[in-house]
């Protein structure tokens, strides 16, 4: 028997936010904390907070610096964070064929 | 969150779009390019011959035993010598350096302003392989190839220079993979087109307007890492009509046209490929905002 879809399915990352944080992140070299609040459309507090997990769970890097005097903070997915992503992705392929099939 | 993997699926594939589309810059380096191009045309000013067929050095080179060594023969075109031939050999030597570099800075700064960065390594590695061509390679070949000839081999110069030339390649990449186990998959891929690539550039580079060539080299690396369709398409019409600049002779084609030729009338496609692909890219970057 094979294994159901949602086994595939890391809490960590199935979350709507996060998984829209590391979709922009992996397709940039890293993305600004300001761009992926106005494009996800979230708070500072929220958006900090959904970067902190991912960050203890070493799926991102945050890199905290500047730009003239303004203060900016850069983020960029780990290799761990690709895999993490592309797993989480199987899954949901896996249980929208599972769906259409039944 | 949504429950539905379908609508999941689909935001995050919009997701995807939205920040390819954003972080897109392609439009500076084709009309950066296509500018330095153009300014180009002056610099193709035929030499005047003396009458009666006397011979002609055709660029900038010396004599090294006994054979002709022109460090900027990649750029001449073939067929007549040229009036300025140390002033273009410069000339596309610092465009395609300043280029380059000025290219990887637009993408940093780009980034500062979008928030989003375009990873420029791929593009940096390739060009920068694609330059050691013109900058180290075909010196060097010249080099080797006059040497060789001196000597009185029975093997050709120029095929015995390629040839030393790949077993240095291999010889730097068997040390590279034995050093670092863990990249020996990518450096069983990447060494193999990366020795081919460098082969039929510096065999290309002995017909001339071989700046083409690394331009191409370089869009190409540019387009994949920008994951644009429109943009590959341009890098993809730009290789075209380079390889056609290398390989063929324009005057040919205008001449058959019926069109009036002109200083400078070969390098006159890949400079429009270059300058409509730019002026494309900014109407697509323009759109993309709207949409947004």
């Amino acid at each position: 028997m094979t294994e159901h879809p949602t086994a595939g399915i890391d809490e960590t990352v199935h979350q709507r936010h996060r998984l829209g944080i590391l979709t922009i992140a992996a397709e940039a070299k890293r993305v600004e904390f300001g761009y992926l609040k106005s494009t996800l459309e979230l708070t500072a507090g929220n958006l900090s907070r959904h970067i902190t997990v991912l960050e203890e769970a070493g799926l991102l890097e945050v890199e905290k610096g500047y730009d003239g005097k303004r203060p900016k903070t850069w983020v960029s997915i780990t290799n761990k964070g690709r895999e993490a992503l592309a797993a989480e992705m199987a899954a949901l392929r896996a249980l929208l064929d599972r769906h259409d099939r039944g | 969150m949504t429950d539905d993997p379908k609508v999941l699926l689909e935001e995050l594939s919009g997701l995807r779009k939205r920040v390819r589309h954003d972080r897109h810059g392609y439009w500076f380096p084709l009309l950066l390019f296509g500018v330095l191009t153009f300014a180009a045309m002056p610099l193709y000013a035929p030499k005047e011959l003396p009458v009666g067929g006397v011979h002609v050095d055709y660029g900038v080179g010396w004599r090294l035993f006994g054979t002709y060594v022109d460090p900027f023969r990649l750029y001449y075109p073939v067929i007549e010598p040229l009036e300025h031939p140390l002033a273009l050999g410069l000339y596309w030597t610092a465009v395609l350096v300043l280029g380059f570099l000025a290219t990887v800075r637009w993408y940093r700064w780009r980034a500062q302003r979008t928030g989003v960065e375009t990873p420029t390594r791929t593009y940096a590695v390739a060009t920068s392989l694609a330059l050691a061509v013109p900058l180290v390679g075909v010196p060097v070949l010249w080099f080797v190839s006059a040497t060789v000839n001196i000597m009185g081999w029975w093997l050709n110069g120029a095929r015995t220079a390629v040839a030393a030339l790949l077993l240095v390649a291999v010889v730097v990449a068997i040390v590279a993979m034995r050093r670092n186990p863990s990249r020996r998959v990518a450096l069983a891929v990447c060494v193999p087109a990366v020795l081919v690539s460098t082969t039929l550039l510096v065999a290309l580079s002995m017909v001339g307007h071989g700046q083409f060539l690394v331009l191409a080299v370089g869009l190409l690396a540019l387009a994949w890492v920008e994951r644009s369709t429109l943009f590959a398409v341009i890098a993809l019409v730009f290789t075209i009509s380079a390889l056609l600049t290398t390989l063929y002779t324009m005057e040919n084609v205008f001449w058959r046209l019926g069109l009036p030729q002109f200083v400078g009338d070969d390098v006159l496609l890949p400079a429009a490929v270059l300058l409509l692909g730019g002026v494309a890219g900014l109407a697509a970057q323009a759109v993309s905002r709207e949409q947004h």
